[in-house]
């Protein structure tokens, strides 16, 4: 069976071709996507690491209570980091960010105070209301930017939903093009399918060189999709350094063509099943 | 051998092809279908093998009641016979030995076995010459040899053919259905759905002849007569 479908292969050129370029150009497209959302998700969940909370201790605080509410805080599982600044460093801090000579004689008016970045920044709200509670805060002394963190999560999940929904779209459309396309070759080869019936095939040897063919058809094209994708890649990162990485910097090349060659391999498998079925069928008269 | 029991075939647009037809065919018997296009005859055929099933009546092969069967048991039915469909159905890719060994690959015949039968039943067609020719660089007449072979390389007890001499001239014609002759003569059952009419009174075989999807009559040559009269007269004997 394996020869027969070497053999339908090589006389089949043009169909073969079509059916790998397809192949390839649909996975390259869907490959080349997952790969930018990967990266522009990379990009977003950073962003969290951008915020910070500003906790600000009352002034009658002692060292102990300090050093408590700092065990308080490292043990909430919702922050990523607790900073202690002292009032030294944040009055140092703010004053290099006006006229020195403005502020020189000033008593430094700045508390001490606490940074701590969230790990998921929808945690804000909640984190910053127990903190303000705890006794050794002031009473406004939670200091972090509300509405842009608001924003920034509405815009995650914007870049997830879209990437999720685009995702979808692309890998139907990519099966509806291998499907089409592996159909038109199981079309182009009914009457062997009708020969193979005719001689007393049995469906599995009437479908078996199909599903290899169509397993070739869609494995060849992810390789060629692969191939595409990492010189694609390297040259777009060219194009936006620091923005995009290459390809090399992601994955590696072998675990691309791993991943493109199986994915088209099984796109191939389910299209071939898909689309012999109606040709083993026979002509069925009304009951 | 064949026999349909008041077999009958509607297609779902409501169209009925073959109605109520009872008819037996014996083992070792050449038998032409007869008719105007559109008759019935490619049906009964097809209801020989599974490619149609019966709505009504039963249709029996050997011991195979055809419509009782399941999808996966007709492979088996169909490896039993040969079959030479109207439009010859050669590979257009693949060389005259190779169309026929496709055919008994399918089956599972191993390479030497096929390597072996092969030449042996293209020289018995005739064809021997062409062997290593594509299906468009044949004949018509060539052609249905070809295709001929590939329904006898598996030594079929059975064969049928639909209009096997459609579109030949009549020299190429008889040509063929004097190789069917020699095929019936060597053991197996003949079934030929033909309109060829100068063909089939050549050759003085059984005609069963079917209008409109019913059987309107069946002629024996005369020296069969003679053996079915015997036949009916042996049990008024016993009695």
């Amino acid at each position: 069976m394996l020869s027969e479908s070497c053999q339908a292969l090589m006389r089949n050129k043009l169909m073969t071709l079509a059916a790998i370029t397809t192949a390839g150009v649909s996975l390259l497209l869907l490959g080349g996507f997952l790969i930018g959302w990967l990266e522009v998700e990379r990009q977003v969940s950073t962003l969290p690491d951008k915020f910070e909370l500003r906790v600000f201790l009352r002034d009658d605080v002692t060292q102990e209570d300090t050093a408590a509410i700092r065990t308080r805080l490292t043990a909430m599982p919702e922050l990523n980091t607790v900073r202690f600044v002292p009032k030294a460093e944040g009055w140092k801090k703010l004053q290099s960010q006006y006229d020195k000579e403005l502020t020189a004689d000033m008593p430094n008016p700045v508390p001490d105070s606490f940074v701590v970045k969230l790990k998921d920044l929808q945690y804000g709200d909640d984190v910053a209301q127990r903190i303000r509670e705890m006794p050794e805060v002031d009473h406004q002394g939670v200091v972090y930017l509300k509405e842009e963190q608001r924003q920034v999560m509405a815009f995650m999940r914007f870049v997830r939903t879209l990437g999720f929904c685009i995702t979808g779209a692309l890998m139907f459309s990519t099966a509806v093009l291998i499907f089409n396309t592996i159909r038109l070759t199981v079309i182009a080869r009914r009457r062997e399918i009708r020969v193979m019936k005719l001689v007393g095939g049995s469906e599995a040897t009437i479908r078996t060189p199909f599903l290899l063919e169509a397993m070739f058809h869609g494995g060849l094209g992810g390789l060629f999709g692969a191939v595409a994708l990492w010189f694609a890649g390297g040259t777009i990162s060219e194009y936006l350094p620091g923005f995009v990485r290459k390809p090399g910097e992601i994955t590696s090349f072998l675990l691309i063509v791993v991943a493109m060659m199986a994915a088209g391999t099984t796109f191939g498998l389910l299209c071939g099943i898909f689309g012999t079925r109606r040709f083993l069928r026979d002509e069925q008269p009304a009951t | 051998m064949v026999e349909f029991d008041n077999a009958g075939v509607t297609y779902p647009n409501g169209v009925a092809a073959v109605a109520r037809v009872s008819l037996r065919v014996g083992p070792g018997e050449f038998v032409f279908l007869t008719g105007t296009t559109g008759a019935g005859k490619s049906t009964l055929l097809k209801l020989i093998y599974a490619e149609v099933r019966p709505t009504e009546g039963r249709v029996i092969v050997g011991d195979r009641v055809v419509n009782e069967l399941r999808p996966r048991e007709i492979p088996a039915l169909r490896r039993s016979m040969g079959v030479v469909p109207q439009d010859f159905a050669l590979l257009p890719n693949k060389r005259v030995w190779e169309n026929v060994a496709y055919a008994l690959r399918v089956v599972g015949m191993s390479r030497r076995e096929i390597r072996r039968r092969v030449p042996d039943v293209i020289e018995r067609v005739g064809l021997i010459h062409r062997i290593e020719s594509f299906p468009n660089q044949l004949s018509g007449g060539e052609a249905q040899r070809a295709a001929i072979a590939r329904a006898l390389a598996h030594n079929p007890s059975l064969l049928i053919a639909d209009e096997p001499t459609g579109n030949l001239d009549s020299e190429t014609s008889w040509g063929i259905i004097q190789l069917l002759d020699q095929i019936n003569a060597r053991g197996a059952t003949v079934i030929v759905a033909s309109h060829d009419e100068a063909v089939i009174r050549r050759i003085g075989k059984r005609e069963v002849r079917i209008e409109q999807g019913e059987v309107v009559s069946d002629t024996r040559p005369p020296e069969m007569r003679a053996v079915v009269q015997m036949e009916v007269v042996e049990p008024v004997r016993s009695n």
